[in-house]
């Protein structure tokens, strides 16, 4: 915070001159406060055979055919699927800030996550990351904007994709542009890549003002 | 000014800590700062969070159990302090709980 006096001199009677009528002026720099960032994910857990106390059908012992079918029997149970039916990222859109991996799609991700200091995404050639779904069930998805500071990425030759059908079809983007959908859905994902020739490309969280390296915004 | 990682962390530590439980609902107003509660909360469904931290982040956890609100149909989840002090709140469009599922709601928050 700096104060700027707009005069701060002293003088005497005879260089007064004309009343200054100026006021104070509080210039105040760069104090954001702190923001939260949040995104939900709903599962749904089928339970199964397992044994709930309490539960009319899944609780009673001994007695077969329970939800799922079968019999239920304490320590035995055998829980159903399990299936992500809604992401909601709030109003600032997605934020990965890669401290976990809870967004990041582990199986059709090839580059490395690294979520321990520094907090960074590291490709080589070819390498991929993609993430889950960062917005579910709430609405078709129109348009997107990918962003990811200058900052935050060292080398080049990464290119983006974006999908609003759950990975069916992947659309490229620019970053920092928004990307109008060709395609329609609700299931909202985002795809990186490395170049054949890439090597050591990263994407990271330098923490000097941002922590969240990869941004995605979203309209319905 | 700027807050430093040290400075986050302080506050991440005092939310975690303050946070207590998570509720579901059937209001539809859309969520707004002014909010105080859900609008129409439903009964059976004040649980306790469980969370987890990590670098300026907090996980909370919270878990609907097949026994609780069978039937119901819901559209609004809000997380609260002990005191009942509303977080944060957001609707969503209408899902009823059938009595063979468990709900999840997993809320990731990051303050920066």
């Amino acid at each position: 915070m700096a104060v700027e006096l707009a005069r701060d001199l002293v003088r005497t009677q005879d260089q007064l001159g004309p009343r200054d009528s100026t006021n104070l002026v509080f210039k105040l720099f760069n104090d954001q406060m702190p923001t939260v960032f949040w995104t939900t994910t709903k599962v749904e857990q089928d339970i199964g055979n397992a044994f709930v106390v309490g539960h009319a059908t899944n609780g009673v012992i001994g007695v077969a055919n329970g939800v799922g079918s079968g019999q239920i029997t304490i320590g035995t149970g055998d829980l159903g699927s399990s299936s992500t039916t809604r992401v909601f990222s709030g109003a600032t859109g997605f934020k990965e800030a890669l401290r976990d991996n809870s967004y990041i799609d582990t199986v059709n991700t090839t580059a490395s996550v690294v979520t321990s200091s520094p907090y960074q995404v590291l490709f080589d050639a070819t390498e991929v990351l993609q993430s889950k779904s960062v917005e579910l069930g709430n609405g078709n998805i129109s348009r997107a904007t990918l962003y990811i500071p200058s900052e935050a990425i060292s080398g080049t030759s990464l290119t983006y994709q974006l999908s609003v059908n759950g990975g069916s079809n992947w659309e490229s983007v620019s970053l920092n542009q928004e990307h109008t959908f060709t395609n329609t859905g609700d299931d909202l994902r985002y795809k990186i890549t490395a170049g054949a020739t890439a090597s050591s490309v990263t994407v990271r969280d330098t923490s000097t003002g941002y922590d969240y390296p990869i941004t995605l915004k979203f309209t319905r | 000014m700027v807050f430093s990682n040290a400075g986050k962390n302080r506050i991440r530590d005092l939310l975690n800590t303050d946070l207590s439980h998570g509720e579901l609902g059937s209001g539809t107003t859309a969520a707004n700062a002014t909010n105080t509660d859900l609008v129409s909360a439903t009964a059976g469904t004040s649980l306790a969070l469980s969370t987890q931290t990590a670098d300026k982040q907090i996980i909370a956890d919270y878990s609907l159990p097949s026994t609780a609100a069978q039937g119901s149909t819901l559209t609004e989840f809000g997380i609260f302090n002990g005191s009942d002090l509303l977080f944060a709140r957001f609707t969503f469009s209408s899902l009823t709980h059938s009595s063979t599922d468990e709900w999840q709601f997993s809320t990731r928050m990051f303050i920066n």
